[in-house]
């Protein structure tokens, strides 16, 4: 009897060392935070990062230190390779970079190798030519470059591979047109590509839709189509892709992730900070003001969203591939 | 046996077992090993290729002179210069620099490039303007191939205009890693080999050990052993060179009152006793010993190997069954002579009757004959009235004779009275019991002049009761205290194991013997219980 005492006290003790640790864990966060930008300051992922910060800090919703820290390199990739050997107390900004990377080959990463917290926040993208184009719609687009795609200039930046034209790749292979005889001019940046568009060296470009709205709005381009759900509040004379007969929808999301392994006690606390911080007053007016589209996704939504992208950029890719 | 006798088969049977274990277990090592090695060579070689492949068509890629040479003719002969020293540097098969699908310029294979050109897998270079590395074609005819976008810069912006291909031949790398593997084969063969020949010598030095014997005829002889061993009536130990016990049979288990294994324990512990003489070292030959009450018969033999000791075969051989053998023997021809000494008087007698007859007294010799028949017959009668039992009556009718023959006068008491013995008491019993006993009374008085014995029976009460008195001189003091012991005696050597006898008869009848002795006569009295 004597014995059984004792385990019974044993068990005793143990279950309370269980409780005080189920305590400490409750403890988190319990230092500084760190949000990781992999990019240059400057770019939207720096903004992002720079914003949750903020709206986190300033509306006390973390009450430990928050840094923003700038990892650029290999399209986010030094960036999230930094926060892979983190804790959870460090969550980087990430984008579909962190699916196509991979799938087009300059990247080991995949998203599954991180804890999926958050979609914040996403941009559209849009088509836009001169006011004096001889096209009105997407439609007239589509075939003067099905009937001789070497013909059509199209400027697109920074880079091929991005959203900007991985969306134009997706709606021109709607319209049946091989990737292959696309004439994308590449420029540095999204600025150059409208500055090429005024200068008339391209026929017409595809760029984030913020890129495109002033001089939309000043005459001195027009907006064909947006990749949205539905018209922009402000750009009502702009149609979706949706209404032009293609039914796609192409967001250029950002979002938010953790390190690998992260406990759920951990993820429910940043699902519950993020979610608040989303419905802040100071967090809507930073999306106003970036031309941004709140987009939350909480941890299990977003981990869903990201199979589901994964699965539309492989399809993407290989069916350019495949030369359709 | 039939194994025993015929070694050629065991040879074989115990060389091709360990031959086979052996040979089994080493190829299985170095076909492992070799086959995880030559694994692990060919995915790394593999990766490496990749790699090459990769970084090459990426590093060509960013080389000004592919860019210009899709816009300048003029350059085309400097870039096959540096695409042919790339070839020579690298283990690449091919390169190939496309415009746009078309191609553009190729160096190498031109069997790998048609092969690789019938998918080439340039689209998303070409689409997306990524580098990577891609594997074409099935089976042994795969080439790895690393492709690149040429991204060619007009000042405002970039283009893509075409691919760079490096192209690696599997089939290459395949020959290259078994290339590689030839010393690891080489390697493995020695090692298989000197693996045959040490598990070779290793049966041969086991069949050494074992005499040429198979494991399984080793297991019978030790079974046989046993089982021989057991089976034996006289007491057997064996012990190694340490005096550790490696072998006690049943009966040197009960002779020394040991039971269960007493394997590897020391053999002075197991007997408890260190005071044995056959646990000298210089302990030979047969000796008669008392082990706990028992007559035994100890020897010791040494076990040599290579001329050393290597342990030491104890035999006891127990003398208790041969004394009784002897002893009944005795008995025998105790009776046997006393029919002999009864011959003799008739004999005698029978020469006064013939004397009698030859000298024409014929009268006399009839009053002669009646007259010894009458006491006969009287005595007998006497002897058969009160002693009811045959077997007395027998032993007490063939004392008689012998007392006659002696000249020594044996008498039953009067007063004896004896119905029939119970069915404990046998013959064998009490002739030892009488006989020695009525045996040593005569003795004592056979010089005297007017020896006398009496026996005196009774059987009223509990017990019977026997008793041998005779006046002979008694039995001197000094021999009063060792009367009982076994072959001690004041007859002289040889003897002494009548009484130790009659003591030992009378233990197992559960009865009792008493002495009473002074100058003028001894009194031996036995008292046997009727029921035991």
């Amino acid at each position: 009897m004597k014995k059984w005492l004792l385990i019974a006290g044993a068990t005793l003790v143990l279950a309370g060392c269980g409780n005080s640790n189920a305590e400490d864990g409750s403890d988190f966060p319990n230092k500084n935070i760190e949000i990781v930008a992999p990019a240059s300051p400057g770019g939207g992922w720096d903004l992002t990062a720079r914003s949750v910060q903020k709206a986190l800090q300033d509306n006390d919703l973390v009450t430990e230190n928050i840094n923003v820290q700038n990892k650029p390199g290999g399209g986010g990739e030094v960036g999230w390779k930094y926060l892979e050997k983190k804790d959870a107390h460090t969550l980087a900004v990430n984008s579909s970079l962190v699916i196509t990377n991979n799938l087009l080959g300059t990247s080991e990463l995949t998203h599954e190798q991180f804890t999926p917290l958050a979609i914040l926040s996403t941009e559209w993208l849009s088509i836009a030519v001169a006011p004096d184009s001889p096209y009105s719609n997407i439609e007239e687009l589509m075939n003067a470059i099905k009937e001789d795609p070497k013909s059509i200039k199209i400027g697109v930046g920074p880079a091929l591979g991005n959203n900007d034209h991985l969306s134009l790749v997706q709606l021109a292979g709607e319209y049946g047109i091989d990737a292959k005889d696309l004439n994308f001019l590449v420029y540095e940046g999204g600025g150059d590509v409208v500055t090429a568009l005024l200068g008339g060296h391209v026929d017409f470009v595809t760029t984030s839709m913020s890129e495109v709205k002033e001089q939309h709005l000043a005459g001195k381009l027009k907006i064909l189509g947006i990749s949205a759900e539905e018209r922009e509040e402000d750009l009502e004379d702009v149609p979706t892709y949706q209404e032009q007969g293609v039914d796609m929808v192409f967001p250029h999301w950002r979002g938010i992730m953790g390190p690998p392994g992260m406990t759920e006690e951990e993820i429910a606390y940043w699902d519950e900070q993020l979610a608040a911080m989303a419905e802040t007053e100071l967090w809507q007016e930073i999306v106003e003001n970036n031309d941004w589209e709140s987009y939350y996704m909480n941890s299990e939504e977003t981990s869903a969203f990201l199979k589901e992208q994964t699965a539309m950029y492989k399809g993407l890719v290989e069916d350019a591939g495949m030369g359709q | 046996m039939k194994k025993i006798s015929n070694p050629n088969r065991n040879v074989m049977t115990i060389q091709l077992k360990i031959l086979g274990l052996v040979t089994a277990l080493i190829l299985f090592i170095v076909v492992a090993i070799t086959g995880i090695y030559i694994l692990f060579e060919y995915r790394e070689d593999v990766a490496d290729a990749e790699k090459m492949a990769y970084q090459t068509a990426k590093t060509l890629s960013y080389m000004p002179t592919a860019r210009e040479a899709l816009q300048d003719q003029d350059v085309i002969p400097e870039l096959r210069n540096m695409m042919d020293n790339l070839l020579r540097d690298t283990d690449a098969s091919a390169v190939v620099m496309t415009e746009g699908e078309r191609l553009f310029v190729t160096m190498g294979d031109e069997d790998m490039i048609l092969k690789v050109f019938d998918h080439p897998p340039i689209e998303k270079a070409l689409i997306f303007g990524s580098s990577y590395t891609e594997r074409v074609g099935k089976a042994e005819e795969m080439a790895l191939v690393g492709v690149s976008p040429l991204l060619v810069d007009y000042g405002d912006y970039k283009k893509v205009d075409g691919t760079i291909m490096v192209i690696y031949d599997r089939a290459l790398i395949i020959r290259s890693v078994i290339r590689d593997s030839i010393p690891i084969l080489t390697v493995s063969a020695i090692a298989l080999v000197v693996g045959l020949a040490g598990s070779l010598l290793l049966a041969k030095n086991i069949k050494k050990d074992t005499l040429g014997l198979e494991p399984k005829e080793i297991a019978f002889l030790y079974k046989e052993r046993k089982t021989v061993f057991s089976s034996f009536k006289d007491g057997m130990i064996v012990t190694d060179a340490e005096g550790r016990v490696r072998m006690m049979n049943p009966a040197a288990k009960s002779l020394f009152h040991v039971t269960g294994s007493v394997r590897g324990q020391s053999l002075k512990e197991v007997i408890g006793e260190p005071g044995y003489p056959f646990l000298k070292d210089d302990f030979r030959g047969d000796e008669e010993l008392e082990i706990r009450e028992q007559a035994i018969i100890a020897s010791r033999q040494d076990l040599r190997t290579d001329g050393r000791r290597s342990g030491t075969i104890f035999t006891f051989r127990d003398k208790t069954d041969l004394r009784k053998m002897s002893a009944s023997l005795s008995e025998i021809r105790r009776v046997s002579e006393d029919l002999r000494a009864q011959t003799h008087e008739f004999k005698n007698k029978l020469y006064v009757i013939m004397g009698l007859i030859q000298l024409n007294k014929n009268e006399e010799a009839i009053l002669f004959i009646r007259d010894e028949t009458q006491s006969q017959e009287n005595y007998a009668k006497f002897v058969s009235s009160s002693v009811r039992d045959e077997k007395l009556q027998a032993i007490i009718l063939g004392k008689m004779a012998k007392a006659s023959e002696q000249h020594v006068s044996f008498m039953v008491d009067p007063g004896s009275s004896l119905e029939r013995l119970p069915e404990s008491v046998d013959l064998n019993g009490l002739v030892t019991i009488l006989g020695n006993l009525i045996d040593n009374a005569m003795e004592a008085v056979k010089q005297l002049d007017h020896g006398e014995v009496v026996l005196f029976v009774s059987d009223l009460g509990t017990d019977i009761l026997f008793e041998v008195s005779d006046n002979g001189p008694g039995i001197p003091d000094e021999c009063f205290p060792k009367l009982f012991e076994r072959g001690v005696s004041g007859k002289g050597p040889g003897r002494g194991y009548g009484l130790a006898n009659v003591q030992m008869e009378v233990k197992l009848l559960g009865g009792e013997i008493e002495v009473q002795s002074d100058p003028r006569g001894t009194t031996f009295s036995v008292f046997l219980p009727k029921i035991r």
